[in-house]
């Protein structure tokens, strides 16, 4: 829970956040309905042509990279 | 509706107290309040009406969509701004820099960067850059062709240097530390073959009291860590850097060394943004660094904290130090100096002293000071009492400036010294020409003499004086009658007043830069100004020395924009006009070291050769082993280097050249001794004994004999560095050292017919080093004791004096500047008389007046302050000043006052009503220029080239006042008073 | 699936405005408009802090509540975008942010940035992935070429962070928990009202 709360509790949303253990419901909270022009998802570009998963190692690959200890603390 | 008004519970009140604690903090003392409030207020038409023109239309280089097309180039290239050295990868397509990403790989950034690291694609935009070369015609500038210019320029510095009333060391040329190592070195080579001496780069203004300093001391004037290293640190104390904003992301490490148990300190008069991260904040009075640091010293002393056996075995002269500190520095006279109190004192003391490996890391606020070199010496003795020097996670971790200022230290333009630091006698001028594969005696032929030819120049602080001292009274024959700024804000230098008028009072003033710089814009001139464009180190290849001595290689990003051209072509075509330019590449009987190329710009000499000319002269510090592949091989594989040790350790082959990496440290930091087949891997920590020299081990520098008073400089029984077959101290080498040994006979007999009567510094086959280092595990340098004791300087023992504008009369009278000099570096020099005649002018001038860096603008500013990214971020130069200093004077936050200084100059500012400061201190941060006492110089710009930020310079209202070994100038601490406008 | 947040670990930040220069080169976001910015609390004091503020990509997001034109969609990943073909520029948002994120150009200096214009967690907006129309509308869409914002990417000390929520929470625990002083984020004794201790808010949770 702890990694969850964490990152939230610096945003004004945490109720929401707070309401589960499980896989939290991220639609909003409206009942308004998008009237604008449909957009792309983000792993459907040129880059990688709908393959999600890669898609997601990619970005997962890129997060660690913020993570200064991941290079620090395990070779020497 | 809002998510607030269905939970109104806990998240309301978290959010909304947020919200307004967040508007709140943006309407009080914030500095970014400077800024209007673009952010929160919703209008940014406010800004937009008043930009210039060229603003309002997108930048001519914008950008085509991303991912389209094939010829899309990664170039890698490393940030300008500061001393970091921070990886930048380049996007250019069709030859347009597109845009930038982070480069996760370098062990030195992580991808990470400050403000101007970030922005500086729009390098490759340069809207504001100088499009053309330009002069002033009738007050007005015009532009020129290149051909005129070139034709111009050289027919006029030409007729100075043939005239009898004038002749070559009445020119002055100021060089760059934001020159790469090749353009530096080339420059210091440029401004020989020309005929003088009279040369220097911001180093001088930057860290030379650091420079001598600390070689004085222990051999090397660099940084002995790394910013890396320093997440060894079990403590660190910061005295007089502002690293959060001078070197934002040195703090990537001392963060990350914080949160894994580090203790930080930071000694400063301002409660810097460095400060705002410490453990324990110190204020101390300006200019008052040897009070406190030897009043910690006091404790160590009194409380047997320092390291007896390394003191024993490697350092000369502790005893005398600490007889002087146990009788001047008890803490009540600490307190009264410096206004530190006694615990405070101790507590910093306590925690370097049981946090070992500590480290110290001092910048501007230590070496800009008339005793700078006292300074900065007292630092190293600290750290030698600690036995933290030579040490991972100790050393004196020195910030350097610009982002190849220590490279230009090592290589470039210095008066004093030819590359490598070899001094200016016969020797050394023999040794060069050899390298350069110029004729000895031809060289000397350029001289005014021999005599000129083997004294040191005037230095960049007091060019000036050059101009306007009476003849008579210089030691050369003449005054300075033309000055060329190339690469280097003339704001950045103290007395603003005298520089106008010595701008005025040349004959020709050129400025080569990208930027016009407020040299184009500060002197009331019709004619006689030249501009050239200069290209930016992105549009031309080459090697930079970040502060820690790892050397990288930058690929050009794109071509030399709008007419610019990069300045070692434009060395090359001055040295066409100038006759020349055979010696600049070294063209000789058949050879020539230095191939040229035709560009687009007309002929260029070959970078890679240019380093490839340092690496076969510069022996002493080590420049020998970084050839160009090497370091290209670093570039390309800059994942395979350890973060915290800088090594690569397992088996890395780059494909385009095969070298195999393992082993080295990432850019081969200084020294890299011997040539590239001998495969030294740089030395990441000066001076460590516990590694083997052909690991990058050493020891301390045995550069001042082998006994002093009867008592050995060398080290100790046992001190060496790891496997030296010699376990005691030694002299350095040379061919009898040698042959004493019984060494010479491992050099072949052709190696053993170059070594001949040479030394280390002088075998330029490296084949001595080679046995030295590889077959004895011994270093070349030999391995003496550091000094504690500087004899020849004037103060061996470190002295705290007062500044020559100090607000404490009752401090002169104890603690008197040095007396005054009749010749020093080529001209008078002022000490005392100066002090005396203003010992009371704190009564009408009662502020201390300090000044210093902010994160978004470097140096002069002239680069930054025309980006827009970063010009929007600090739009009005302002004042620092403590509310209860602001309240007597009746100033209220964010108003324009007039800062008023002894000289008689008066600047206007913006207040800044903050704690920041204590009562009794103001700060203007530096970087700003083009308004002249109250009045914006806009109209005085080239054209479309003037920065989109001007402001007041905090030099128009410096005072007088220079180091007593390096003539650094006093910015940090003078007075001055303030009141509304 | 991923979750898109930022975090600004205040001990970390030194306010060096890296993010604020990042976001500007990447996007050539016009001078006055704010896409990020810094915030900094007791400037000049002890405790002087700063963080980065952007828009945070709220879950439940105001300004998707009050527009009166519903321009604003979140993307799989939970990245609040809108379409500015739709947006009448009226404000409403702004009103409604509690962060100011929002950001409103002069209408005409800038193309077609005339409308409202906020971060967009470098995901483009409602046009196809990394074309030049999207990119003068919205700037760079990095998430599609599968790399962050561009602002966490580049920041100077590490401590803006961008990405999916659990894995920049985990980077952000483990320095909590090496710093062993407990969470220094924003608004967490606000949240728990208590001393900010993370075993307590443990126990809670």
């Amino acid at each position: 829970m702890i990694r969850r709360t964490a990152f939230l509790a610096g945003a004004s949303v945490l109720a929401v956040a707070l309401t589960g253990c499980g896989e939290i419901d991220q639609k909003a909270k409206t009942d308004k309905i998008y009237a604008g022009k449909k957009d792309e998802r983000a792993a459907d570009g040129a880059a990688f042509g709908g393959d999600k998963k890669k898609w997601e190692a990619k970005l997962a690959e890129r997060s660690v990279a913020q993570n200064e200890y991941a290079r620090t603390e395990t070779k020497k | 509706m809002l998510l607030t008004k269905k939970s109104p519970s806990a998240p309301r009140s978290a959010g909304s107290s947020f919200a307004s604690s967040l508007q709140g903090a943006i309407g009080t003392l914030d500095r970014r309040a400077f800024l209007r409030k673009s952010g929160l207020a919703a209008g940014a038409g406010a800004f937009a009406a008043a930009l210039p023109p060229s603003m309002m239309k997108r930048a001519e280089a914008s950008p085509p969509a991303p991912g389209a097309g094939s010829d899309v180039q990664v170039k890698r290239t490393v940030c300008t701004h500061c001393s970091v050295g921070c990886a930048i990868d380049a996007v250019v397509q069709n030859g347009v820099w597109v845009r930038q990403e982070p480069v996760f790989d370098s062990p030195i950034n992580l991808g990470a960067h400050c403000a101007k690291g970030a922005s500086v694609r729009e390098h490759g935009h340069g809207e504001h850059r100088l499009k053309y070369p330009m002069k002033l015609v009738n007050g007005k500038y015009k532009r020129i062709s290149w051909d005129e210019a070139i034709t111009e320029i050289g027919d006029k510095l030409n007729k100075i240097r043939n005239d009898k009333a004038m002749g070559p060391d009445s020119v002055y040329w100021v060089g760059s530390s934001k020159h790469n190592n090749e353009q530096s070195y080339l420059m210091r080579k440029f401004v020989s073959l020309f005929g003088t001496n009279n040369c220097d780069h911001q180093a001088r203004i930057c860290h030379s009291t650091t420079v001598a300093g600390v070689a004085n001391t222990w051999g090397y004037g660099a940084m002995t860590n790394s910013y890396n290293d320093m997440q060894n640190a079990k403590c660190a104390m910061y005295i007089g850097s502002n690293a959060a904003e001078a070197h934002p992301v040195s703090m990537l490490h001392m963060l990350h060394a914080k949160e894994t148990g580090a203790r930080m300190i930071v000694v400063d008069p301002r409660f810097t943004r460095t400060a705002a991260k410490a453990d324990q904040y110190i204020r101390i009075r300006s200019g008052t660094d040897i009070p406190f640091l030897f009043g910690m010293l006091y404790h160590i002393f009194n409380n047997g904290w320092e390291d007896k056996q390394y003191l024993n075995d490697r350092v000369f002269g502790m005893e005398k130090v600490k007889e002087d500190v146990m009788k001047k520095w008890h803490p009540k006279a600490v307190e009264e100096a410096c206004g530190v109190p006694e615990a405070e004192v101790y507590a910093a003391a306590e925690a370097m002293a049981k946090n070992r490996p500590s480290t110290i890391v001092w910048c501007m606020g230590q070496t800009q000071h008339t005793i700078g070199n006292a300074m900065v010496r007292a630092s190293c003795i600290l750290q030698l009492a600690l036995g933290n020097i030579g040490v991972s996670g100790g050393g004196a971790n020195i910030f350097r400036g610009h982002d190849n200022v220590q490279g230009a230290t090592d290589v470039g333009p210095n008066p004093d010294s030819l590359p490598g630091y070899y001094g200016i006698a016969e020797g050394s001028w023999k040794h060069w020409a050899r390298v350069w594969n110029v004729d000895y005696e031809w060289l000397k032929g350029r001289f005014a003499s021999k005599a000129m030819m083997e004294k040191p120049g005037m230095t960049v602080s007091r060019w000036i004086d050059g101009v306007l001292e009476d003849a008579d009274k210089m030691d050369q024959e003449n005054t300075i009658k033309a000055i060329v700024y190339w690469g280097h804000a003339p704001n950045s230098q103290t007395r603003g007043l005298d520089m106008k008028k010595a701008m005025e009072k040349v004959d020709l003033m050129v400025i080569i830069d990208p930027y016009p710089t407020a040299a184009s814009a500060m002197p009331d001139r019709q004619d006689g100004v030249y501009l050239l464009p200069a290209a930016t180190q992105f549009e031309c290849s080459g090697s930079c020395t970040a502060s820690n001595r790892s050397i990288q290689w930058r690929e050009k990003v794109i071509d030399p924009v709008f007419e610019s051209r990069t300045d070692h072509a434009i060395m090359y075509q001055l040295a066409q006009k100038f006759g020349f330019a055979d010696q600049l590449v070294g063209k000789r009987d058949g050879k020539q070291n230095i191939a040229v190329v035709n560009t687009k710009y007309g002929p260029e000499p070959v970078v890679e050769d240019i380093l490839r000319e340092i690496n076969k002269g510069t022996w002493t510090i080590g420049y020998t082993g970084q050839s160009p592949e090497r370091l290209k091989a670093h570039m390309r594989h800059m994942d395979a280097f350890d973060v915290k040790t800088l090594r690569c350790t397992k088996d890395v082959v780059d494909k385009e050249t095969g070298y195999n990496m393992n082993g080295d440290y990432f850019g081969l930091p200084w020294p890299c001794y011997g040539n590239a087949a001998l495969k030294h891997p740089g030395s990441p920590n000066l001076y460590d004994t516990s590694k083997h020299v052909m690991d990058g081990g050493g020891n301390f520098r045995a550069n001042f004999g082998v006994e002093r008073e009867g008592i050995s400089l060398l080290a100790g029984d046992g001190s060496h560095s790891k496997g030296a077959d010699i376990s005691t101290g030694y002299p350095e080498f040379d061919h009898v050292l040698m042959k004493k040994l019984g060494w010479w006979s491992e050099l072949n007999e052709e190696e053993q017919k170059a070594c001949e009567g040479k030394n280390w510094k002088t075998d330029t086959t490296g084949a001595m080093m080679r046995v030295i280092m590889k077959n004895h595990g011994c270093h070349p340098f030999g391995n003496a004791k550091a000094r504690a004791v500087v004899w020849n300087f004037p103060d061996g023992v470190p002295q705290h004096r007062e500044p020559i504008y100090s607000p404490r009369p009752d401090l002169v009278a104890k603690y008197p500047t040095h007396k005054d000099e009749k010749v020093f570096w080529r001209l008078p020099t002022m000490f005392q008389s100066i002090q005396e005649k203003n010992k009371d002018i704190s009564k009408d001038f009662p502020l201390v007046l300090t000044s210093g860096r902010l994160v978004e603008y470097e140096g002069g500013g002239d680069e930054t302050r025309s980006n827009p990214w970063l010009a929007e971020l600090q739009q009005e130069n302002f004042i620092e000043i403590n509310p209860k200093d602001a309240e007597a004077r009746g100033i209220k936050n964010n108003q324009f006052v007039w800062v008023k200084s002894p000289t008689g100059a008066q600047i206007r500012v913006k207040s800044l009503v903050t704690e920041r400061v204590a009562s009794g201190t103001t700060f203007i941060p530096f970087h700003f220029a083009g308004w002249w006492q109250g009045k914006d110089l806009l109209n005085k710009y080239p054209e479309g080239a003037a920065p989109i930020v001007r402001g007041e310079a905090v030099n128009t209202a410096t005072t007088y006042g220079y180091d007593r070994v390096t003539m650094m100038q006093e910015t940090k601490t003078t007075l001055c008073q303030v009141a509304a406008a | 699936m991923a979750r898109m947040k930022f975090i600004c670990d205040a001990e970390r930040c030194i306010e060096c405005n890296g993010c604020v220069t990042a976001c500007k080169s990447e996007h050539e976001v016009p001078w006055g408009v704010n896409r990020r910015r810094l915030v900094t609390v007791n400037d000049g004091l002890p405790g002087e802090r700063s963080i980065s503020v952007a828009c945070m990509h709220c879950t439940d997001a105001p300004c998707m509540a009050v527009c009166p034109v519903d321009c604003f969609y979140k993307t799989e990943e939970g990245v609040v975008l809108h379409d500015k073909d739709l947006c009448i520029g009226c404000g409403y948002c702004f009103y409604a942010c509690p962060f100011g994120a929002p950001q409103f150009p002069q209408a005409g200096a800038f193309g077609l940035r005339g409308k409202m214009d906020k971060c967009t967690f470098c995901a483009g907006g409602p046009e196809a992935n990394n074309t030049e129309v999207e990119f003068k509308k919205y700037g760079r869409n990095r998430l599609a070429e599968g790399k962050l914002p561009a602002c966490a990417e580049m920041c100077s000390t590490k401590a803006l962070l961008a990405g999916d929520g659990n894995v920049i929470a985990t980077i952000y625990k483990q320095r909590v928990a090496t710093r062993k002083k407990g969470p220094e984020v924003w608004g967490w004794k606000m949240a728990y009202k208590e001393d900010g201790n993370i075993a307590a808010a443990e126990v809670k949770s």
